[in-house]
C-alpha cells in the first residue's frame, strides 16, 4: 500500500515536470511575435473605406495595395512612436531609395535589404500597423516628402554606424536624423 | 528521515529537469545552426551570383566593342542592362547597406541607364556615335577593374572559406578596428570605382543628373528669414501670430531646396500642422494637416470644387483637377493649370481635401515650384485627327485635349495630344507628340 502511493506521487511529478518544461518550450518559441503582437487589434484595412457617394476616382496606377501594406508594417516597426509627420518622412526615405540608383528598385527589395532598417532586423516589422502608418504610407506615396529627398536616417541615441554620421543631415523630426 | 524523503523526491525531479533542459538546448542549438547555415548560403548565393553577373557584364562590354552591325549591337547592349540591373539586386541582397559601397551602385545603375537607352534607340536612324564608342570603352576598362577586384575577393571567400555572417558581426561591431578580409575587399572596389576617369553617359542620364542639380539650386526669388517665413505660413493657413504656437527649424544645406520646417499647434488647431516654407522667394511648399476626418458628408466632385476656390484664394488661378483618389474619408486631388485649353502637367499641385467639412488638409506644390515659369505656348504642327490615327485602333478614345508633359527620354517638355480611351476595361491615357506624332508616353489609370 505504502508503496503504490511512493509510485504514485512519484508519477505525478514526473507529470508536472515535463508540463512546466512543455510549457517553457512553448512559450520560447513564441517570443518572436513580440509583446505588442498580444495586443493587436482585429482592424480589417484590407477593406476600403464606407463610402456612401461614389464618385469614380482618376489617377495614374501606383503601389498594389499589398505593397502599401508591406510599407505601413515597415513604418509602423520603425516609428509607431514618432509623431506622424516623423511617420510619413520614413515612408517617403522607403520611395527615394526605390528611385535611388543606390538602392534597390521596389519596396520590398528596400525593406529587406540586409541591415538596412532596424526594424526588420528584429522582427517589429511583423507587428500589426495602426490606421496612422498607412495614412502615413498614402500621404507619401501622393508626393509628401517632409525630408526633401533623403535616403538616410538614423537615431543618434542608438545609431551604431560611425559612417552615417558623415552623411550630410538635413534636418530632425522626432527621434530621428534624416540626411542624404 | 525528513532529508531522506525530500531528497528521495528531489532527486528524480532534478534529473528529470536536467535532462529535458539539456534535450531543450540541444533542440535550440540544432536550430540556430540550421537557420544560420540557412542564412549564410543566401548571402553565399547574392555574392557568387553577384561575381557571376560582373563577369558576364564584361564579357558582353567587351563584345559590343567588337560588333560592327546594328542588328548584333542592340541584343547585346539589352544584355548588358539586364546584368548591370542584375548585379545591382545582387548587391541589395548583401549586407553591405552602412558601409560605402554606394559609388559601385551608382556605376552600375548608371551603365544599366546607358546602355538601356541605346539598346531601344532606333540605331537604324540613329547609329551609336564615335562619343558613345567611347564611352563603352571606358565602361569596358571600368568593369574589368571591379571584376578582378570582386574576383580576389570570391578567391578568398571561397579558399578561405570566409562567412558572410562574420561580415554582419564585423560591421556591427563596426568602430572598433574590423579586420574582415571580405569587408576590406569591398572596400578596394569601392575606392577604385571612385577613381575612375568621369564617364560621358550621354544626354539621356546626363539630363536627369542635370534636372536635379537644378532642384537642389532651387527656387528663384529673394532670400527670406525666419521671421517673415512664419508670417507667410500663418497667412496661409489663415491664423493669428498670436493665436498660435509656431516652431521653426531651418532645413540643412544639402536638402533638395532650402527651406524652413513650420510647426504649428495649439488654439484653435484641433491636430498640428507642418509645413515648409522655401528660404528663396518664401513660398509655402508643403503642407500636412494631422487632423482625423470625422463623417463624410461631401462627394469627390463637391470636394475638388472646395480645393479649386482654395487655390484660387492662395493665389493659383485656373487650375483644374486633372486626378482624383480617395482614402480615409479624404479626396485627393492633383491640379493643373490649363491655359486655352492646354493641360501644363508639370506645374502639379496635390491637395487633399477632408470629405467631413471640405477644409484642405494637404497641399504640395513642390512640383509647381519648381517647374512653373512663363511658357510660350506653341501651337501643334499635327491635327488631333492625325494625332488620332497614332493611337492604337483598339483603344476605344473616349476623350482629347491638348497638354503639356514631361518627356520620357531627356525630361524636356513636350507639347502633345492626350488621347483617354479604355482597352478591355482599362482605362489609359496616350500621348502623341503633337509635332512629330511620335507616341510620347502611356500611363494607365486605375480608378
Amino acid at each position: 500500500m505504502q508503496r503504490t502511493r511512493g509510485s504514485l506521487f512519484y508519477i505525478l511529478l514526473v507529470m508536472v515536470a515535463l508540463t512546466t518544461v512543455g510549457v517553457v518550450y512553448v512559450l520560447s518559441s513564441q517570443e518572436w511575435k513580440g509583446q505588442d503582437a498580444v495586443a493587436v487589434s482585429t482592424q480589417d484595412w484590407a477593406a476600403p473605406a464606407k463610402k456612401a457617394k461614389k464618385t469614380k476616382t482618376f489617377h495614374p496606377s501606383q503601389l498594389s495595395a499589398n505593397d502599401l501594406k508591406l510599407m505601413a508594417n515597415a513604418v509602423y516597426g520603425e516609428a509607431r512612436g514618432e509623431p506622424y509627420i516623423g511617420q510619413v518622412a520614413i515612408a517617403a526615405v522607403i520611395l527615394n531609395r526605390t528611385k535611388s540608383p543606390n538602392f534597390p528598385e521596389t519596396p520590398a527589395g528596400v525593406i529587406f535589404e540586409p541591415r538596412a532598417f532596424t526594424a526588420v532586423a528584429d522582427g517589429q516589422i511583423w507587428l500589426q500597423p495602426n490606421e496612422r502608418a498607412r495614412k502615413a504610407v498614402q500621404d507619401a506615396l501622393k508626393g509628401w516628402d517632409p525630408t526633401g529627398g533623403c535616403t538616410y536616417y538614423f537615431n543618434p541615441a542608438t545609431a551604431t554606424s560611425k559612417w552615417i554620421w558623415s552623411r550630410p543631415q538635413v534636418k530632425r523630426i522626432g527621434k530621428h536624423i534624416f540626411c542624404r | 528521515m525528513v532529508y531522506g524523503a525530500v531528497s528521495r523526491v528531489l532527486f528524480p525531479v532534478a534529473v528529470l529537469a536536467l535532462a529535458g533542459a539539456g534535450m531543450w538546448g540541444y533542440q535550440e542549438n540544432t536550430e540556430k545552426n540550421s537557420i544560420l547555415i540557412k542564412a549564410e548560403n543566401q548571402y553565399q548565393r547574392a555574392f557568387h551570383d553577384l561575381n557571376y553577373h560582373i563577369d558576364k557584364l564584361h564579357d558582353e562590354l567587351g563584345k559590343s566593342l567588337v560588333i560592327n552591325s546594328r542588328k548584333q549591337i542592340t541584343p547585346c547592349l539589352t544584355n548588358v542592362w539586364r546584368l548591370a540591373y542584375a548585379a545591382q539586386s545582387d548587391v541589395g541582397q548583401l549586407p553591405l547597406t552602412l558601409m560605402p559601397f554606394n559609388n559601385t551602385e551608382e556605376f552600375l545603375a548608371k551603365v544599366a541607364d546607358f546602355s538601356y537607352a541605346v539598346a531601344v534607340r532606333d540605331l537604324n536612324a540613329e547609329p551609336l556615335s564615335q562619343q558613345e564608342y567611347k564611352t563603352l570603352q571606358s565602361l569596358y576598362k571600368n568593369s574589368t577593374e571591379i571584376m578582378k577586384q570582386l574576383d580576389h575577393v570570391q578567391t578568398d571567400v571561397l579558399d578561405k572559406k570566409l562567412r558572410w555572417m562574420d561580415v554582419e558581426t564585423a560591421l556591427a561591431s563596426d568602430d572598433k578596428k574590423s579586420d574582415n578580409t571580405i569587408i576590406d575587399g569591398f572596400r578596394t572596389v569601392e575606392k577604385r570605382v571612385q577613381e575612375f576617369p568621369e564617364v560621358d553617359w550621354g544626354v539621356t542620364v546626363q539630363s536627369l543628373d542635370h534636372k536635379k542639380q537644378q532642384r537642389i539650386k532651387g527656387i528663384s526669388g529673394r532670400s527670406v528669414s525666419k521671421e517673415e517665413a512664419v508670417a507667410t505660413a500663418l497667412q496661409f493657413v489663415g491664423l493669428n501670430r498670436n493665436a498660435v504656437k509656431a516652431d521653426v527649424e531651418e532645413n540643412g544645406r544639402s536638402n533638395e531646396y532650402q527651406a524652413y520646417s513650420i510647426r504649428l499647434t495649439g488654439g484653435p488647431l484641433v491636430s498640428p500642422v507642418n509645413l515648409e516654407v522655401t528660404k528663396r522667394g518664401g513660398k509655402v511648399s508643403w503642407l500636412l494637416n494631422e487632423r482625423d476626418i470625422k463623417e463624410e458628408n461631401l462627394t469627390l466632385d463637391e470636394a475638388a470644387v472646395s480645393g479649386a476656390k482654395f487655390l484660387q484664394a492662395h493665389g493659383y488661378a485656373d487650375m483644374v483637377a486633372a486626378e482624383s483618389d480617395t482614402y480615409d474619408g479624404l479626396g485627393v486631388f492633383v491640379f493643373v493649370p490649363e491655359k486655352n485649353g492646354v493641360r501644363i502637367y508639370p506645374d502639379a499641385i496635390t491637395l487633399k481635401v477632408a470629405l467631413d467639412t471640405g477644409d484642405v488638409t494637404g497641399f504640395h506644390a513642390v512640383e509647381y515650384l519648381f517647374n512653373h515659369k512663363p511658357r510660350r505656348m506653341e501651337k501643334p504642327k499635327i491635327s488631333q485627327q492625325q494625332a488620332r490615327t497614332m493611337v492604337n485602333p483598339n483603344v476605344r478614345v473616349s476623350n482629347s485635349r491638348l497638354a503639356i508633359i514631361e518627356g520620357k527620354k531627356d525630361g524636356k517638355e513636350v507639347l502633345c495630344y492626350e488621347f483617354t480611351g479604355h482597352l478591355q476595361d482599362e482605362v489609359y491615357r496616350v500621348y502623341i507628340n503633337a509635332k512629330t506624332g511620335d507616341e510620347e508616353e502611356i500611363v494607365k489609370l486605375s480608378s
